[in-house]
């Protein structure tokens, strides 16, 4: 559990601590791929790897399009966060109808055997195939983007346009394009979380961005927008917390203590727990 | 050939609108006890259908309306409610929003039609009862679970209560008498919503009144991943699953714990018993139990008939939510008929005086609005080979 919620806030807080959008739309940004996946896979029969990469690049040119046609001005104008923010409510309500109109509404789940089933065996632990894959991927994607960000040319500009996008432009960064290269790459790790957790839950639907979006967020904040070691973390520790907390205490208090632990933490440290190196990074 | 299969697809149609009228919701088999038998004068009606056509409940809310439009079409190729009368549908989508419920209420009354069919869902019925009551006008609820909701003479309510004689009371008793090993059980109910929180105690009280051991686990409606509920359920190594979610919660967690290998006793609900829902679910749901107020197997005859005529129209069975709204028009039906002119306050005093029905779920009594089973109460099916069947304890 906790990986996909760790593997979406790393794409969320790239977004966020980039261009400063609280992108409400980037759980459709997840959703919407593992939509475009089903349908390829199921409803189109194309074999399920193709559709996997089809529905990767249907993803980021789903954030790259709506980022132009709705963000985009917005930063022109300077409008700020809170104009934004109620864009991406706006984007959100208008790719979640996309999303239930391709389902009709219903939940569906990737064709039958396109995902693997039962546990696998690895000394004392236990796991299914997917969660192994869904951990991988979160490990690998933390590794390959903490390397990216903090070891590359075209992620210290990316780091430069997130502190100010004034002063990157005087230091000779394209703002433009580091700002399509941060969506582009934020929306593919949005989409791979979206396309594992619908493989892993059985759910390919609308709802699946919903609940990915709040987990996700709180991930995000707790372990520090944008410090790529926090966000993973923080997911993890909460899908652990979650699955402790229904079996030790009960499952009325799940939700509660998660959004209370990001309460906690915004008064306690607003900036997240992990956030210490990024602010002296930027 | 192509005609000649045309006409034979029509003679059986007709062959089966007219057995409907016959041995279906007639006049003599569907009128109240107490009716005063008013024939209702010539002319178009309109009833109101409160639907859910868009949100999370779209699926289950398009299911009911469909059903609702059958009955009506139904109604007109029969001439159940007289010679020269047309009925008509005006359908509003509440989104599973009560806010937008109640404007959508407040809209259809303004298009002057004779009553309202509503809420699938309790929070749309708890929200819209007393705006109909202020209101003073008619509405049958076909869907909601939720005890209470039932106000005679404005707010009437075709589904049976589960928690009622004939209910849970039933359907877990014969579980557990085909299953004496089972001593322990989990009981999944989701929290957020009135119906399913109320249906969990009926199913509780009846689980420890046979001596099982319940642990109780709740998820909310918008939950999507039980990989964590299902690991906690495994842990427990519960003999029994007992489900009063929503779907596809009830699906999803099936599906989780057959993964992780439970063989106990899966007793679900009638939101499993849908197409949409064993496509999702697949085989990992064949053998869960299904309590359902609709077998499309029953022998019935109001319900056979239903089921006939709706398979010869749409190639495939009904549904039990396709019942849902078809049970709601007709009963608002019957009252526009008993009403004699069709507006909303002869409509009410006509609910009030239904005291018995033949519905698709078998024989009904109807007391302060609430309908109650008057048969055998729930029926037990699964899924087999991708059909539903009655499960044979």
């Amino acid at each position: 559990v906790g990986a996909g919620y760790a593997i979406f806030a790393l794409g969320f807080g790239l977004l966020f601590s980039t261009l400063k959008v609280l992108n409400i739309a980037a759980g459709m940004y997840a959703a919407l791929p593992a939509v475009a996946v089903w349908y390829l896979s199921d409803l189109r029969h194309w074999p399920f790897a193709v559709a996997i990469v089809a529905g990767l690049a249907a993803g980021i040119v789903v954030a790259v399009v709506v980022d132009a046609l709705a963000f985009a001005p917005l930063r022109r104008r300077n409008v700020g966060m809170l104009g934004s923010l109620i864009t991406s409510i706006g984007v959100w309500f208008v790719l979640g109808s996309v999303a239930d109109n391709i389902t009709q509404f219903q939940v569906e789940r990737y064709p039958i055997g396109s995902v693997p089933r039962g546990f696998l065996s690895l000394g004392i632990v236990t796991i299914a195939p997917t969660a192994l894959v869904q951990l991988v991927a979160a490990v690998v994607i933390a590794f390959s983007l903490h390397i990216f960000v903090r070891r590359s040319r075209t992620g210290s500009a990316i780091r430069a346009v997130g502190y100010s996008e004034v002063s990157a432009a005087l230091s000779g960064v394209n703002v433009n394009r580091i700002v399509l290269i941060t969506t582009g790459v934020s929306a593919s790790i949005l989409a791979v979380a979206g396309i594992l957790i619908a493989g892993t839950s059985n759910n390919v639907s609308h709802a699946l961005g919903d609940s990915l979006l709040f987990k996700g967020f709180a991930a995000m904040v707790i372990g520090g927008m944008g410090d790529v070691r926090g966000c993973l973390i923080a997911g993890l520790g909460i899908g652990v917390a979650e699955v402790m907390i229904a079996q030790y205490i009960s499952t009325d208090f799940r939700d509660a203590i998660t959004y209370g632990l990001l309460l906690l933490v915004l008064v306690v440290r607003p900036t997240g727990i992990f956030s210490e190196r990024q602010t002296t990074r930027a | 050939m192509k005609s000649a299969r045309c006409v034979l697809a029509t003679l059986v149609a007709s062959f089966l609108v007219l057995g409907l009228g016959a041995c279906g919701p007639s006049p003599s088999s569907n009128s109240p006890s107490s009716s005063g038998g008013a024939s209702l004068a010539a002319g178009d009606y309109k009833i109101g259908f409160e639907g859910m056509q868009t949100g999370t409940f779209a699926a289950t809310g398009m299911q009911i309306s469909q059903g609702g439009q059958f009955a009506v079409d139904t109604i007109n190729a029969t001439g159940y409610l007289g010679k020269g009368v047309k009925l008509s549908m005006e359908l509003r989508d509440s989104a599973g929003d009560p806010a937008k419920a109640i404007a959508a209420f407040n809209d259809l009354k303004r298009q002057n039609v004779s009553g309202v069919v509503c809420c699938a869902i309790s929070a749309i019925a708890g929200a819209l009862k007393p705006v109909a009551v202020a209101a003073k006008f008619p509405v049958v609820v076909a869907g909601a679970g939720l005890p209470g909701i039932a106000q005679a003479p404005y707010v009437n309510r075709i589904n049976p209560l589960l928690s009622t004689p004939g209910g849970y009371d039933v359907a877990v008793k014969k579980v557990l008498k085909a299953n004496p090993s089972v001593k322990s059980a989990a009981l999944v109910y989701t929290k957020d919503s009135d119906g399913s929180v109320a249906d969990a105690a009926s199913m509780e009280k009846e689980l420890i009144a046979d001596g099982v051991k319940v642990k109780k686990y709740s998820v909310l409606s918008k939950d999507t991943d039980m990989s964590g509920l299902a690991t906690q359920i495994m842990a427990e190594k519960p003999d029994m699953l007992i489900q009063s979610t929503l779907t596809p919660v009830l699906i999803l967690l099936v599906k989780a714990l057959r993964e992780r290998g439970f063989t106990g006793v899966d007793f679900g609900n009638k939101g499993g018993a849908t197409d949409s829902m064993y496509k999702l679910g697949g085989t990992d749901i064949e053998g869960m139990l299904m309590p359902v107020e609709y077998d499309q197997s029953s022998t019935d005859p109001t319900a056979k008939a239903f089921t006939q005529a709706w398979t010869a129209k749409f190639g495939s069975p009904p549904n039990v939510f396709h019942a849902e709204g078809y049970a709601g028009v007709y009963m608002l039906a019957q009252a526009l008929k008993d009403s004699g002119d069709g507006t909303p306050e002869h409509v009410t005093d006509a609910l009030a005086k239904i005291k018995t029905m033949n519905t698709v779920y078998g024989p009904m009594t109807v007391s302060d609005g609430q309908a109650f089973f008057a048969g055998t109460g729930l029926v037990i099916v699964k899924w087999k080979n991708g059909k539903i069947v009655p499960w044979q304890a």
